[in-house]
């Protein structure tokens, strides 16, 4: 009988541990529903972290989710930071724009597009994922050597001008291609502590404080140490936070 | 040393002017006149003749006497032919104008010219100045100030009630006025005054010479037993810092016809004079201010009306509050009703604020959350109240009111209750998202292949130049060309000769020959003669249709011989290797 216990209570565990994704998402899907959204956020976040084999779209999906747990459980801030970070798995989401944009507002932040120029290029070149990015430069360069061929074969004026026309067009097609690769180094966080973040000299309490965070910042992940994150908050400033102010946006 | 030669002669011709100008410049500086009625004007003329360049560095400073700037000169050149000779003259004028502020005689300094590069100082000619009281003009003119205050706070509004006039049974041709302060007192802002009685006769007056001010013309008043046409200027000023307003003397200057003339009449100029006068501006004191003011001064007063009283739920409401008095309406700001807690049970969609001649109206579009809401309350402004000399809150009376509860509650309002929007986020995604999109091609694979192409190009394009000609060469672009050609020609060709004549071009630009190379030429023996690798039954069927061709054109009617025959044997003849 002993045995018998022993065995279930071990098959329970390992179930639990492994209980799939779906289930978890169905689970925290009914819990939203209830309005438990502590709980529904819970789920999606674990969800999200046994994922790692699921497609980015279904990624992105469950941080959309996590973010609007987060968001109903009046977390707004940390609810930006999901939708980012969801946006960065399903760039091109017009859910996950506009609930950004709305928690942004509510979170006094600028908003991320502001229909400036700099902003609309970079929502232009990032509205891919890394797959459609390089797929679109094929498509370019397919285009491209089509051309080549054709000059090299017939040569002429047209053919150059086709050629160089391709190149350009090359160019356009390439950019979220190149765009992506530049960034896919980078582990940008998001501060998320409500108050100001201070940024100290070492990862010590009694360390120097050397200035405030806003909140809703992005900053670039470097290093960390049990309970400390170290990031470069830009203009070369290397510093410590405690590592709950910050947020990891790849996810 | 020819170049030289030539110069010399002009150089010997222009020497003798330029020594001229810079030895015969001359300068001069002449006052108008050495006496001048107080309130009256002199104008000091600058003068440098047969100079090249001049400028008037510096004008003298005397006190007790206005110099205005000298401004931009008048250059004037002519030039005169007298007994073979030529004279040329030039001139450089200022005219500085100056206006005594008090009676006295004066010296006047002399004043610095550069002429040519040389700092020379110019005595001014008369050098005294002699100024007099204009006592016919004080007889028969007058210029006063009604009530003027003498002491304001900062940002309290004040008028400025300028009375002037001359005897009625003084014939005047002209006035204007002289106002120093006219749009140029440091200190004070000029805001909008009272509205424009237009019942009443208003003129057009010039003022310091440059624009014109319309003036009240009040009718005739007795003044000394003496009746006088009376004007009035009224301006309306704010103090914008605390200290002291100084408004320098004003002057009235007014001329009587003496004589009329056909051309023009004779004038006679007079001066009736305003004197300096000062206002204490004081600081808005910081003791006492309350964190709610604004910026309110003066005596201001509050009133309030809304455009409806019984209304339903959700339903809008305006509320106008309107502040008039002797204040200064249009700088403070109009409270804020969303941070106020007495309004906490409306919601404020919309300020408008409108500034009137005599009051700041305000209209706040209010919506009552609740059916609970019986009044509007009092909408509060601190002002600092210049009567007391201290801070005064200002308040509307509350507007009863009656919110009527719908059947079925506004949703937009409970939303308001919660501190929402009504804008909310996108609902969750239940359905799990399992398409894969598209695979991941590499990074990698992409970078190699980009650079791989540039040097596929090259390699191709060195390749295919090497083995064979230059595809872009024109006996190349010909050749690819030719059955395009060729299709064409047969179609608009109406004779055997015509086709025959297009066969021939078709086949020297496949060869890569002139125009002529195939007239009379037997296929196969050209075969022969250069081996080409050209299937023999291609040539063959060149070789009848080219026969067949040259029988209709030479001893046939010249018919054409069926276009398809002719492009079948082009096209068999590219197949074969032409």
């Amino acid at each position: 009988m002993i045995r018998f216990f022993l065995f279930w209570f071990l098959f329970a565990a390992v179930a639990n541990a492994q209980e799939p994704v779906q289930a978890l998402d169905a689970r925290a899907n009914d819990a939203y529903r209830a309005g438990d959204f502590d709980s529904a956020f819970t789920l999606w976040n674990r969800a999200l972290a046994e994922s790692a084999d699921q497609p980015e779209a279904e990624r992105g999906r469950l941080a959309y989710n996590a973010g609007n747990a987060a968001y109903r459980a009046g977390r707004t801030l940390e609810a930006v930071a999901w939708y980012t970070a969801a946006l960065r798995l399903l760039p091109g989401d017009a859910d996950g724009w506009a609930n950004l944009e709305l928690a942004r507002t509510e979170a006094e932040l600028e908003p991320a597009d502001r229909g400036d120029l700099t902003d609309t290029f970079k929502r232009l070149v990032s509205s891919t994922t890394r797959a459609e990015a390089e797929w679109l430069a094929l498509a370019g360069m397919v285009l491209l050597a089509v051309c080549l061929a054709g000059e090299a074969l017939r040569g002429g004026m047209l053919w150059r001008r086709l050629s160089l026309g391709a190149l350009v067009l090359f160019g356009f097609l390439a950019l979220p291609w190149i765009w992506s690769a530049v960034h896919s180094g980078s582990r940008p966080m998001m501060v998320v502590e409500t108050r100001s973040t201070p940024a100290r000299s070492e990862p010590r309490a009694d360390a120097k404080r050397l200035f405030d965070i806003p909140a809703g910042s992005e900053v670039e992940h470097l290093d960390e140490l049990p309970g400390w994150v170290k990031i470069d908050a830009g203009e070369d400033r290397l510093v410590w936070v405690r590592e709950g102010t910050v947020f990891d946006l790849a996810r | 040393m020819r170049t030289w030669f030539l110069l010399f002669p002009l150089v010997l011709a222009l020497a003798p002017e330029a020594f001229a100008q810079a030895r015969g410049a001359k300068a001069e500086a002449m006052l108008s006149n050495n006496l001048v009625k107080l309130g009256g004007t002199v104008t000091l003329e600058v003068v440098v003749e047969g100079a090249r360049s001049a400028d008037l560095t510096g004008v003298p400073k005397v006190k007790g006497l206005e110099i205005s700037s000298p401004g931009r000169p008048m250059s004037t050149q002519y030039s005169q032919f007298i007994n073979g000779r030529t004279y040329r003259k030039s001139s450089i004028r200022w005219s500085v104008l100056i206006r005594p502020e008090r009676l006295g005689d004066f010296v006047m300094p002399a004043v610095e010219v550069v002429v040519n590069g040389e700092r020379k100082t110019v005595p001014v000619m008369p050098p005294e100045l002699r100024v007099v009281e204009d006592m016919r003009g004080e007889q028969l003119g007058y210029f006063e100030l009604i009530n003027p205050p003498q002491r304001v706070y900062e940002g309290e509004p004040f008028t400025i009630d300028m009375r002037f006039g001359w005897d009625s049974g003084l014939q005047v041709g002209s006035a204007a006025l002289y106002l120093p302060w006219w749009g140029n007192l440091p200190g004070a802002l000029e805001v909008s005054g009272r509205p424009r009685n237009l019942a009443a006769n208003w003129i057009s007056l010039k003022v310091n010479r440059r624009g014109t001010v319309e003036v009240e013309q009040l009718g005739d008043t007795d003044r000394s037993g003496r009746p006088f046409h009376v004007l009035r200027l009224e301006r309306r000023l704010i103090a914008s810092r605390s200290g002291a307003l100084s408004f320098p003397q004003s002057t009235l200057e007014f001329a009587e016809v003496t004589k009329q003339r056909f051309r023009g009449n004779e004038l006679e100029e007079y001066y009736a004079l305003l004197p300096s006068f000062k206002i204490d501006v004081r600081p808005v004191p910081e003791a006492g201010r309350p964190f709610e003011w604004s910026g309110a001064v003066g005596r201001i007063e509050a009133a309030r009306r809304v455009d409806r009283r019984d209304l339903d739920e959700g339903d809008p409401i305006k509320l106008t509050v309107s502040w008039s008095g002797a204040g200064n309406l249009e700088f403070f700001e109009p409270p804020d009703l969303a941070r106020i807690d007495a309004f906490s049970g409306f919601r404020v969609l919309g300020v408008e604020d409108e500034l009137r001649a005599d009051e700041r109206r305000v209209t706040y579009d209010l919506i009552p959350v609740s059916s609970d809401i019986e009044e509007i309350p009092p909408v509060p402004l601190w002002t600092f109240d210049t009567r007391i000399e201290a801070y005064r809150k200002i308040e509307t009376d509350s507007v009863p009111i009656r919110v009527r509860r719908l059947e079925r509650g506004n949703e937009l309002m409970t939303d308001d209750e919660e501190g929402g929007s009504v804008f909310d986020i996108r609902d969750i995604k239940s359905e799990p998202n399992t398409s894969s999109g598209l695979p991941p091609i590499g990074g990698g694979t992409l970078l190699g292949a980009l650079f791989s192409m540039p040097f596929a190009w090259l390699v191709g394009r060195m390749l295919l130049r090497h083995r064979r000609s230059d595809p872009s060469a024109p006996l190349e672009r010909r050749s690819r060309a030719a059955p395009r050609k060729l299709s064409k020609g047969l179609r608009r060709a109406g004779t055997a000769a015509a086709q025959a004549e297009c066969l021939h071009a078709f086949l020297a630009a496949r060869t890569r020959e002139g125009e002529q190379a195939w007239l009379g030429r037997d296929p196969l023996e050209w075969r022969e003669a250069v081996d080409a690798d050209v299937e023999e039954g291609a040539l063959r069927e060149l070789k009848d249709v080219l026969g067949e061709l040259d029988r209709r054109t030479y001893a046939g009617d010249g018919k054409p011989l069926d276009a398809s025959r002719v492009r079948g044997a082009a096209s068999q003849l590219v197949k074969g290797g032409l």
